[in-house]
């Protein structure tokens, strides 16, 4: 029997609290056919073919009456579930130790592989098992001391030279055969360009699930199972995911959500130099070239401090006082889909619902509005400063601080007090 | 000499009508409309240029959803696709990124079956409400197909390779590679254009072959909420996120030493 979910009619109030708790808007409040005794207006209808059936729209309801004095309303949705028996099942027990990828970028490890580390670190520690890194590239094998120094009690180098750049077929190739001879019990990779893109084709070859851009993960002590908790809808829906049946448990991690663990000198560990028959592999993408980003500027998604620029800039050269700030605070621009769309400012500065998700500790924005596209983007930073003419604006509404005011006038003034304590 | 592309799309809530609840701060979501998840428009928008560079070249759109996803393939035609393929069914319904993958692999390959050889699948870099980016490589892994994610411009293409750019956090990687092979493309490869009247009639009259498990010959264990190795085992809404402090003051510099104050209180500078 399929799943299947339900509206018990006389409990419905049309409060319309299911509507709105649903993640794939799947519930619509219509008319009520008038009864004798009801007087509710509305009724919910759930679109069973739309429903993902997540129970966010249950426990919402079931909440309503707990709380509520009358007994007859409220609990009103009943959602059956389908049982599966026995696909894939694997016996969990033969699956041990935390693995991490750690990403390689022209000979350097992201910092995101460090928050890694210490997350696997404390997943480990409740699971009484071990740290595993695997770093794969061309002459990596120099970096396994620094990842032991880091947290890692073994380290996994895949080197060869076909792996130099990252592609995905063939990292995925070189990942899967590790994961299937050394059956790890958790996956850890960074969601960033390169542990977002193979991660999931890594997920399918080795026949397990993968929750994606993870901000908090925890261990179940009683099941030993991983809860990975993702936001979706931009931040407005959180969900925890399990995957119950498969291993290893596969996440990719969002970059900045955890903090990095700390180097230890004299930390020892085991390097593990993985036998490369690449011979073997599919290769049917080949690395053409890199193009550097123009100028010295930083990555937002790797930024600890951004200054976002909006529709208020009014143009390219009004990104000016952004950019001196961020200079100021070591920290990168952003922008907002207007200002991007406006042609002021590249693409891979936007941040939102169509550009990119950030987390940084200070995110000063200046003359945006704060649509909730935008919102989407960075409402988990720490700190966030507002900037705007208009006081009503939703930004400087959620802003940690917000100021009133011209930011062609105010930036500079941030700035030049700035560099003032500093001596400059 | 043309080739067959497919694009494989999703209708989702239609980001565009968003709104937030001023009462509870939450996502309104009753009668929000839906659309063509706006990364697959760019999706489609740049098979329909391929087809342009090469004539001959068939577009085909396939989605996977409930039966007024139907909507998304006709606005598809009208964009200027050349068929679409709808696999709707219940038994797909509450599919993770694991099974959605397979089921659209198994999709194409009906549409290989009917249709001859695919040379090229493109997907949109994620979509707007699950935000995860993970059918595309899915598909290629489950066709054994090369593939390449965040795509930003398709520099070359024949009957035989691709040659791509792709978007990194440092710059940009450029990769050739053979096809067939599927790639998920980012906003910033083109702006899509608005249907004419030649698509939108041809949009109105097409017909939609709508396919379930049985027709695309899926193992029923591996599609939607059973066959999925993910499971949601709760949702919430983050609490919202309440305002703070607003920085007085008589002029700009009061200000702006009132906040670096703050700041350096925050030990943020």
């Amino acid at each position: 029997m399929p799943n299947s979910i339900f509206v018990t009619k006389n409990r419905c109030t049309g409060c319309t609290s299911c509507a709105k708790a649903c993640p794939v808007s799947c519930i619509d409040m219509v008319d009520r056919v008038k009864e004798a005794g009801i007087p509710w207006r509305k009724l919910a209808i759930i679109d069973e073919a739309k429903c993902i059936f997540c129970n966010a729209c249950v426990e919402v309801c079931d909440k309503l009456g707990e709380k509520s004095k009358n007994k007859d309303v409220f609990h009103a949705i009943t959602m059956v579930k389908e049982k599966v028996e026995g696909k894939n099942n694997v016996d969990v027990t033969l699956y041990k130790n935390v693995w991490i990828y750690a990403e390689m970028r022209h000979g350097t490890l992201i910092p995101t592989a460090f928050e890694l580390l210490g997350l696997a670190r404390t997943l480990a520690g409740t699971l009484g098992e071990q740290v595993a890194a695997v770093v794969i590239g061309k002459d990596v094998g120099q970096h396994a001391q620094e990842l032991i120094a880091h947290g890692a009690d073994i380290v996994y180098v895949i080197d060869h030279p076909s792996l130099e750049n990252f592609v995905d077929e063939l990292y995925t190739q070189a990942l899967t055969e590790l994961i299937l001879k050394e059956r790890p019990n958790k996956l850890l990779l960074p969601a960033s360009t390169i542990g977002r893109s193979f991660g999931s084709r890594v997920a399918i070859t080795a026949n397990t699930g993968i929750t994606a851009d993870a901000t908090e993960l925890a261990i179940d002590p009683a099941t030993r199972m991983l809860h990975a908790t993702r936001p979706s809808f931009g931040g407005n829906l959180m969900a925890t995911i399990l995957c119950e049946k498969h291993r290893p448990e596969m996440a990719t991690v969002r970059p900045m959500a955890f903090p990095r663990s700390p180097r230890v000198d004299g930390r020892t560990g085991k390097v593990v130099n993985v036998a490369v028959e690449a011979s073997k592999w599919k290769q049917r993408t080949r690395f053409v070239r890199f193009e550097a980003e123009k100028g010295q500027e930083q990555d937002i998604t790797a930024a600890e401090i951004i200054v976002a620029g909006g529709r208020g800039v009014g143009s390219e050269t009004g990104f000016k006082p952004l950019e001196d700030l961020a200079h100021a605070l070591k920290g990168a621009v952003g922008a907002s889909r207007a200002a991007v769309d406006a042609g002021w400012i590249p693409y891979r500065h936007q941040i939102g619902l169509t550009g990119r998700t950030v987390r940084p500790k200070l995110y000063v924005a200046a003359g945006i509005s704060g649509q909730i596209q935008h919102l989407a983007g960075m409402s988990s930073s720490e700190v966030i400063v507002s900037i705007n003419k208009d006081p009503e604006c939703a930004l400087n509404k959620m802003a940690t601080l917000s100021i009133e005011g011209d930011m062609f006038e105010v930036l500079p003034a941030i700035t030049a007090e700035i560099n003032k304590r500093r001596g400059h | 000499m043309g080739i067959h592309i497919v694009v494989c799309i999703k209708q989702t809530p239609a980001t565009s009508n968003i709104q937030i609840d001023p009462v509870t701060g939450t996502l309104k979501r009753e009668g929000m409309a839906a659309a063509i998840n706006p990364f697959d428009e760019y999706g489609i928008e740049e098979a329909v240029r391929i087809k342009e560079r090469l004539p001959g070249t068939t577009v085909s759109v396939i989605t996977m959803g409930p039966p007024q996803a139907e909507e998304s393939l006709r606005e598809s035609i009208a964009r200027g696709a050349d068929q679409a393929f709808h696999l709707t069914s219940r038994a797909f319904a509450g599919a993770d990124t694991w099974a959605t993958s397979y089921t659209l692999f198994k999709g194409i390959q009906k549409i290989m079956k009917e249709k001859g050889p695919v040379h090229l699948v493109i997907c949109g870099k994620q979509t707007n409400d699950g935000d995860t980016g993970h059918v595309g490589p899915g598909i290629a892994a489950w066709l054994d197909w090369p593939n390449i994610a965040y795509v930003k411009k398709v520099e070359a293409i024949d009957d035989k390779k691709i040659v791509v750019q792709r978007m990194m956090e440092d710059g940009v990687d450029v990769l050739e590679m053979d096809l067939p092979a599927v790639i998920a493309v980012v906003k910033e490869i083109n702006e899509p254009r608005v249907a004419g009247l030649k698509g939108k009639m041809a949009a109105k009259k097409a017909v939609i072959p709508k396919w379930n498990e049985v027709d695309i010959e899926a193992d029923t264990k591996s599609i939607g909420l059973g066959g999925s190795p993910t499971v949601v085992s709760k949702s919430f809404n983050p609490p919202p996120r309440k305002g703070g402090v607003k920085i007085e003051g008589a002029t700009a510099q009061d200000k702006a030493k009132a906040l670096v104050d703050k700041l350096q209180e925050m030990k943020l500078i």
